[in-house]
C-alpha cells in the first residue's frame, strides 16, 4: 500500500507550503512551528468522527473513583449515579492524584485504555475563548450560537463557526488535503450516516455509503457486453445509453441540475467502488451483531481495505449513531449505549490491527454536548463540556488528557444544574487530530478560526 | 378540547376497568433501532429478508420509576370524554376501473389539464387521470373547499380491524413485545393505503406535512410497541388538519405519544430531597420546532437583526426552565397513582392524565414579562403558557413557511410567506391559526400558481422520496400485493395491501420514522455546492445521499418492471415471504392501449409524473429509446419510459 508521491502530489505540497510560510498573518508563526511535519514513512491516514447524536452522559462514562471525588459525584447525581464498586479502574499520569473508572459496560475499552491505545479528553466542549463561570455570568465572553440546542450544537461541533452560514471542518481540512488523493471524484470524506456538516464545506461533499454496502443500480448494468446476443441484455445497453444521456442533458433549473449530476457521480461511484470492494479480502474481524454502530465501522474499515485501489491517502469518516438524548429512563438506556459503543468500538480497533494500519486510523467520539449532572427525575437534560475518547495506535493512550472539572452542583465549573462549563474547546481537540492528520502551515487558523483564542493548540494527546 | 379524540368503542368500554400493569419489557429491537441513521443507513440491502425481530432479551424493566411517594395524588378535573368514533366512510380500495380521456399536447383544453396535474402534485399525494379531469372541471378553490368537507379516513379503527383480522386482541391488557413488529406493519399499510387510495388527499397530505413538524418517531425505543398509539396521533393531526394550530398544539401537546416521545411524560416538580428538577425537553422543543423557532422573525419569514446586526434569540435559558416547570404533573390517563407504569393500547391513545401534587404550582414568567399565576391547575398552566407562545408573532411565518416549503417550494420568497403569514394571523374573521384558511392561501397564491414561469430556475422543490413513489403508485393504480403475516405458515393471504414500510432502508425516508425529532431534513438543509452559494435551501436533498440515490433508483424500477397484474410471477416470487417491503403491481390497462403509438403513451406519463413539464430534448430521448419496441413488447415500453422518468432530474423537482 505504499504509494510514492507523485511529481502532481509533490508539486502541490510544495505550493501549499509557499502559502504558508508566505501568509502575511504573522500571528501563525508560532502555530506553523508547533504543527511543523515531516512526511510520515507510509502515506495513508484515517480518521473515524463517531458523533453520539443527541448529548452523551460522559459524567456517567468516566468517573472520579477518589473517596472525596466520587462522594461529590453521587451526591450531584444520585440516582443516576454509577456505583463505585462498578466502576472499571483505569490508571492515567495527567491528573495528578486523581482516580478515575469507566463505566461498567466498557470492559473492552477499559482493556484498549490499559493497553495503551486509547485515551480519554476531558471535558471539552463548544467554545468561543476561555470560558469562566463569572465570565460567562456577566455575558462578558462570546459563546457559540444557542447553547444546549441540539442541531446548534451539533453544527457548532461540526463546523466550529458561528456564522448562519458554516461548513465543516473536516470539510475545510479536505479543501487542504484533497490533493493528496489521486481519484477524481471520490471525496476524502466518507460518511455512513449520510449528508453532515463536519465532511462538507465549498464544493466538498462526503461520500456516502450504506452500512450494509455499496449496490449496483438496478437494471441499469454497464457491464453488460457490447457483443452480447441477449435480448434483454441488448434492451439494458441501450437503457444505460439513453439514461446517461438523461443525466447529462443540460439542465436550467438549479434543483434538477444538481440533482443530476449528484446521481450521475453516485452511479459512477457506485460501480467503481462496489467493484473494488467485491475485489477485496473480507476482513475477518467479528463485529458484534445487531449494533447499528458496528455495522458502520464494519463498512468503514471495509472502505479503508480499499484505500490503495481507491487511490485514498486520506480519509475522513463520519458514523452518527442516535438515542443519547437520555432525558428519561437514563440508567437503563445508557448502560445500552455504553454496551454499544464498547462492542463496536472495540472491534473497529481489532479490524484495523488485521488490516495492519491501527497506528493509521485514528477514532474519536464526538457529541452535542454533555448532560446535566443533576436529574430531572429519571434523566438529564442539555448540558454543554463532556469527556470524549480517542482510540488508536497513535494516540498516547492510557491516559486522561485536559483538565476534570467539579463536579459538585454550584461549583466553577457549574454554570447552572450541572450544565459543566468545558476546559477544553472543541477547537483545541480538532487541531490536535488535524495535526496528527496532517493538516499545515496557516491552514490552522482556516480550519479551526477560535484556535487562536487558546493558548494551547496541541493537547499532547497523539504521538507525533 | 379533550373529546377531540377517537377512541373506538372496543377501547373505550375497556378504559374503565383497565388494569395497571407492570412495564412490559420495552427493549426487544433497541439493537435493531437504535442507530438508525440520519440517511436511513439501511440493515439489509434490497430485496433481502429484513431481519425478523429476535426473542425478547430478558431485561427487567423497573415497574416504577421511583419509590412510592407518601402523598396520595389527586386526580385534577373530570376525566377526559371520549369522543364518538366515525366510522371510515370511504374503503380503501385500489382502482381498476376505466380512466376518463386525457387531453393530448395539440388540444386547446391541455393548458388545463398541466395545470390540474400541477397543483395535484402539490395539494395531493400526486395526480391521476380522473382527479385531473375532475379538477378540469372545477376551480381550485372550489376543490379544496370539497376535500376540506370530506369524511376523515381514520386509521386506528382500520388498524384495529386489521389486528383482529390477524389474531392479535387490538389493545390487550399485557402487550406482547413479540408481536410489536406485526403489529407496526399492519399500521403502516394502511398509512400508505390511506395516503394512495383514500378520498381525502389533502387532508392525509396536510396529516403528512404536519408529521413531519409536530414529529414523533418510532425508530427511537421510546415509542416500541405503540403502533395503536402512534395511528391514533396520526389521527389527530388529520383531524386538526383544517382545524386550528393552538388546538392542535394542545392535542400533540396532551398525546401520550409526544409524552413519551419528549419526555413530558411522568415530569414532576422540583424535588430537593431527590435533588431533582422538571425535565426541559418538552419545553425546548415546544418552543425551538412546534411554535416560534430560535430566532425572532419578521412576517415574511426573514430573521430580524438588531441594532449590531445580530440575531434576536426567542427565548432563553430561563424561559425553558420556567416553561419546564409549567409541563410537570403529567402522566398516563389510565393509572390512578402517580408512580403506576403503563403502556397499553388504551393508555396509548388517551390524553395524557393531570396529578395536581405532582405539578409546580409557583408562578412561571416566559419572555422577561408574560406571566403564569402561581397556584394554577396543570391544565390552566398548560392553558396559559400555550396562549403565551400562541400569541407570539413568531408562530406565524415559523409554521407558514414550512408548510409551504412541504406542499408548494422550498424557496418561497418572502412576500408569499407574508401573505400567508398574515393569513395566519388573521383568517379574515378575526381569528388566528385556522389552517384551512392557511392551506387555501399557501396553494391558492400566485407564487403557488405561477411560480414555474415566474422564477423557472428556482421555483419548487424536490420531491420527498416518499412522494415519488406515491406520485408512481396514484398514476399508474396501484393495487398492493398479497400478503401473509411474517413467519406464520399458517396465516392466511390477505389481498391488496400496501405493504412498504421498509422505506427507510431503500428510500431513506418513512412516515413517523425520522432519525430524530428534528425530522428527516432541516427547512435549512443547503446542499453543498451550487445550491449553497446561491444561497438557496433544499431541506430534501440532506436525504438525497449518493447511497439512497442508489437504493432508491433500484427500488423504483424494481418497483416498475414486470409489476403489470397480467404477469403473475411477481405474486409467486415474493407472496408469503413476511418482508416489510414489497413492490407494489401496477393497473396499467390504459398505458397498454397506447402502445401502438409511444408518443402517445409518453405524453400521458408526461402529464402523469410531470404535468407536462417534460423538456423537449429528453421526451425526444425516451421516444427515441421506447420506440424501439412494437406492440408485442409493448409492456416493456412503458416499463422503460416508467424508469428514464422516474429516475430523471426532471421528476425529481416538482415546479
Amino acid at each position: 500500500m505504499n504509494r510514492k508521491i507523485t511529481r502532481r502530489h509533490f508539486f502541490n505540497r510544495c505550493n501549499a507550503l509557499a502559502l504558508g510560510s508566505s501568509s502575511s498573518l504573522a500571528t501563525l508563526t508560532s502555530l506553523q512551528l508547533a504543527h511543523a511535519q515531516t512526511e510520515p514513512a507510509e502515506n495513508y491516514k484515517a480518521l473515524v468522527c463517531v458523533f453520539l447524536f443527541g448529548g452523551n452522559d460522559a459524567f456517567n462514562m468516566v468517573v472520579p473513583r477518589n473517596t472525596d471525588a466520587y462522594d461529590t459525584y453521587a451526591a450531584s447525581r444520585r440516582e443516576l449515579k454509577v456505583e463505585q464498586q462498578d466502576l472499571i479502574a483505569v490508571n492515567n499520569t495527567q491528573q495528578a492524584g486523581m482516580e478515575f473508572g469507566l463505566h461498567p459496560a466498557l470492559a473492552d475499552i477499559a482493556k484498549l485504555y490499559t493497553d495503551g491505545k486509547l485515551a480519554v479528553l476531558a471535558n471539552v466542549g463548544a467554545l468561543v475563548e476561555p470560558t469562566s463561570k463569572a465570565a460567562y455570568q456577566s455575558k462578558s465572553v462570546a459563546l457559540p450560537p444557542q447553547l444546549f440546542s441540539h442541531n446548534d450544537q451539533q453544527n457548532f461541533v461540526q463546523s466550529l463557526q458561528s456564522s448562519q452560514r458554516r461548513d465543516g471542518w473536516a470539510g475545510r481540512a479536505a479543501e487542504r488535503l484533497s490533493t493528496t488523493n489521486v481519484h477524481p471524484s471520490l471525496s476524502m470524506n466518507i460518511s455512513l450516516s449520510g449528508s453532515n456538516l463536519w465532511q462538507s464545506a465549498g464544493s466538498i461533499i462526503p461520500y456516502s455509503v450504506n452500512p450494509s454496502g455499496i449496490q449496483n443500480i438496478r437494471n441499469l448494468d454497464r457491464k453488460i457486453a457490447a457483443e452480447t446476443q441477449d435480448w434483454g441484455e441488448i434492451r439494458e445497453r441501450a437503457r444505460v445509453s439513453t439514461m446517461e444521456k438523461i443525466l447529462k442533458l443540460n439542465q436550467a433549473h438549479i434543483l434538477a441540475r444538481e440533482y443530476g449530476s449528484a446521481l450521475n457521480k453516485a452511479w459512477d461511484l457506485s460501480d467503481e467502488v462496489g467493484t473494488a470492494l467485491n475485489a477485496a479480502a473480507p476482513i475477518t474481524t467479528a463485529f458484534p451483531s445487531d449494533n447499528r454502530l458496528g455495522d458502520s465501522l464494519k463498512m468503514a474499515a471495509n472502505m479503508i481495505s480499499v484505500r490503495s485501489a481507491l487511490g485514498a491517502s486520506r480519509q475522513t469518516f463520519f458514523i452518527g449513531v442516535g438515542d443519547f438524548d437520555t432525558h428519561g429512563d437514563q440508567v437503563r438506556r445508557h448502560n445500552l449505549l455504553m454496551a454499544q459503543l464498547n462492542d463496536a468500538l472495540a472491534a473497529f480497533y481489532k479490524a484495523t490491527v488485521e488490516l495492519g494500519i491501527a497506528d493509521k486510523v485514528t477514532t474519536f467520539t464526538a457529541s452535542d454536548f454533555g448532560r446535566t449532572l443533576t436529574s430531572n427525575g429519571d434523566g438529564t437534560d442539555h448540558g454543554w463540556g463532556s469527556h470524549q475518547l480517542i482510540m488508536g495506535d497513535a494516540v498516547k493512550g492510557a491516559d486522561i488528557f485536559g483538565t476534570m472539572p467539579d463536579l459538585a452542583i454550584g461549583s466553577n465549573d457549574d454554570m447552572g444544574e450541572g450544565r459543566i462549563i468545558p476546559t477544553t474547546s472543541m477547537d483545541q481537540y480538532g487541531a490536535t487530530l488535524a495535526s496528527w492528520f496532517g493538516l499545515q502551515g496557516s491552514a490552522f487558523a482556516e480550519v479551526f478560526p477560535n484556535l487562536l483564542n487558546f493558548d494551547t493548540t496541541d493537547l499532547g494527546f497523539m504521538k507525533s | 378540547m379533550l373529546n377531540d379524540y377517537t377512541i373506538p368503542a372496543t377501547a373505550a368500554s375497556k378504559l374503565r376497568g383497565a388494569t395497571v400493569l407492570t412495564a412490559p419489557g420495552t427493549i426487544i429491537a433497541f439493537f435493531l433501532l437504535l442507530s438508525l441513521s440520519a440517511c436511513g443507513g439501511g440493515s439489509s440491502p434490497p430485496d433481502t429478508k429484513p431481519a425478523t425481530p429476535t426473542a425478547s432479551p430478558t431485561i427487567p424493566v423497573e415497574p416504577s420509576p421511583t419509590d412510592a411517594p407518601t402523598q396520595q395524588p389527586q386526580p385534577s378535573g373530570p376525566p377526559p370524554a371520549l369522543g364518538t368514533p366515525e366510522p371510515t366512510t370511504a374503503p380503501l380500495k385500489p382502482d381498476t376501473s376505466a380512466d376518463p380521456a386525457l387531453p393530448k399536447p395539440s388540444s386547446e383544453n391541455y393548458a388545463a389539464a398541466t395545470k390540474a396535474a400541477r397543483f395535484l402534485t402539490q395539494a395531493s399525494f400526486g395526480p391521476t387521470a380522473k382527479s385531473i379531469v375532475e379538477l378540469m372541471g372545477k376551480s381550485q378553490e372550489q376543490w379544496i373547499t370539497e376535500q376540506i368537507a370530506l369524511p376523515q379516513t381514520f386509521h386506528l379503527p382500520l388498524l384495529d380491524e386489521r389486528l383482529e383480522q390477524i389474531g392479535l386482541v387490538p389493545a390487550p391488557e399485557t402487550e406482547e413485545d413479540t408481536e410489536s413488529w406485526l403489529r407496526d406493519i399492519q399500521r403502516s399499510d394502511i398509512w400508505w393505503e390511506s395516503a394512495i387510495w383514500g378520498e381525502d388527499q389533502l387532508r392525509q397530505k396536510m396529516a403528512y406535512a404536519l408529521s413531519q413538524l409536530l414529529v414523533i418517531s418510532n425508530v427511537s425505543d421510546v415509542l416500541f410497541n405503540d403502533s395503536r398509539g402512534i395511528a391514533n396521533y396520526h389521527d389527530i393531526l388529520a383531524r386538526h388538519a383544517f382545524g386550528n394550530y393552538r388546538d392542535l398544539l394542545e392535542a400533540v401537546t396532551l398525546n401520550p405519544m409526544m409524552g413519551e416521545y419528549l419526555s413530558m411524560v411522568r415530569n414532576e416538580k422540583a424535588n430537593e430531597q431527590r435533588n431533582i428538577r422538571p425535565d426541559e425537553n418538552y419545553a425546548r422543543e415546544i418552543m425551538q420546532l412546534f411554535s416560534i423557532g430560535l430566532v425572532e422573525l419578521n412576517l415574511d419569514g426573514t430573521v430580524k437583526l438588531d441594532e449590531q446586526d445580530q440575531v434576536i434569540p426567542s427565548y432563553g435559558q430561563d424561559d425553558i426552565k420556567n416553561l419546564a416547570r409549567v409541563f410537570t404533573g403529567w402522566n398516563m390517563a389510565t393509572i390512578d397513582n402517580w408512580w403506576e407504569w403503563t403502556s397499553t393500547g388504551d393508555a396509548e391513545i388517551l390524553p395524557m392524565k393531570a396529578f395536581n401534587a405532582y405539578h409546580d404550582t409557583t408562578q412561571k414568567i416566559l419572555f422577561g414579562s408574560k406571566i403564569i399565576p402561581p397556584n394554577q391547575t396543570p391544565q390552566q398552566d398548560l392553558d396559559s403558557a400555550l396562549d403565551i407562545i400562541f400569541a407570539h408573532p413568531n408562530v406565524a411565518p415559523f409554521i407558514s413557511k414550512q408548510l409551504i416549503q412541504r406542499f408548494v417550494t422550498s424557496n418561497p420568497s418572502p412576500e408569499y410567506v407574508s401573505r400567508v403569514a398574515s393569513v395566519f394571523n388573521n383568517n379574515g374573521e378575526g381569528v388566528k391559526g385556522d389552517l384551512s384558511a392557511v392551506i387555501k392561501a399557501i396553494l391558492l397564491d400566485d407564487e403557488a400558481l405561477t411560480g414555474h414561469t415566474s422564477a423557472p430556475t428556482s421555483f419548487g422543490k424536490l420531491r420527498e422520496p416518499i412522494l415519488k413513489i406515491a406520485a408512481i403508485w396514484r398514476a399508474f393504480k396501484a393495487q398492493g400485493v398479497p400478503v401473509s403475516n411474517l413467519d406464520n405458515e399458517n396465516s392466511p393471504i390477505f389481498n391488496n395491501r400496501l405493504r412498504f414500510r421498509g422505506t427507510d432502508r431503500e428510500f431513506g425516508q418513512r412516515p413517523y420514522g425520522s432519525f430524530s425529532v428534528f425530522n428527516f431534513y432541516r427547512p435549512d438543509f443547503q446542499q453543498p455546492g451550487a445550491i449553497k452559494d446561491s444561497g438557496l435551501s433544499s431541506p430534501e436533498f440532506q436525504i438525497m445521499t449518493d447511497s439512497q440515490m442508489i437504493t432508491a433508483n433500484s427500488y423504483t424500477s424494481f418497483n416498475i418492471f414486470w409489476r403489470d397484474t397480467q404477469n403473475q410471477w411477481p405474486k409467486s416470487e415474493l407472496v408469503g415471504e413476511g418482508w416489510d417491503i414489497y413492490p407494489s403491481q401496477l393497473y396499467l390497462e390504459q398505458e397498454k392501449a397506447l402502445t401502438e403509438n409511444p408518443a402517445e403513451l409518453l405524453d400521458r406519463i408526461n402529464l402523469l409524473l410531470t404535468s407536462g413539464q417534460m423538456s423537449k430534448t429528453m421526451y425526444e430521448l425516451i421516444l427515441d429509446n421506447i420506440s424501439n419496441y412494437n406492440s408485442a413488447t409493448g409492456e416493456m415500453m412503458i416499463y422503460e419510459a416508467l424508469l428514464f422518468v422516474t429516475a430523471s432530474p426532471e421528476f425529481a423537482v416538482q415546479r
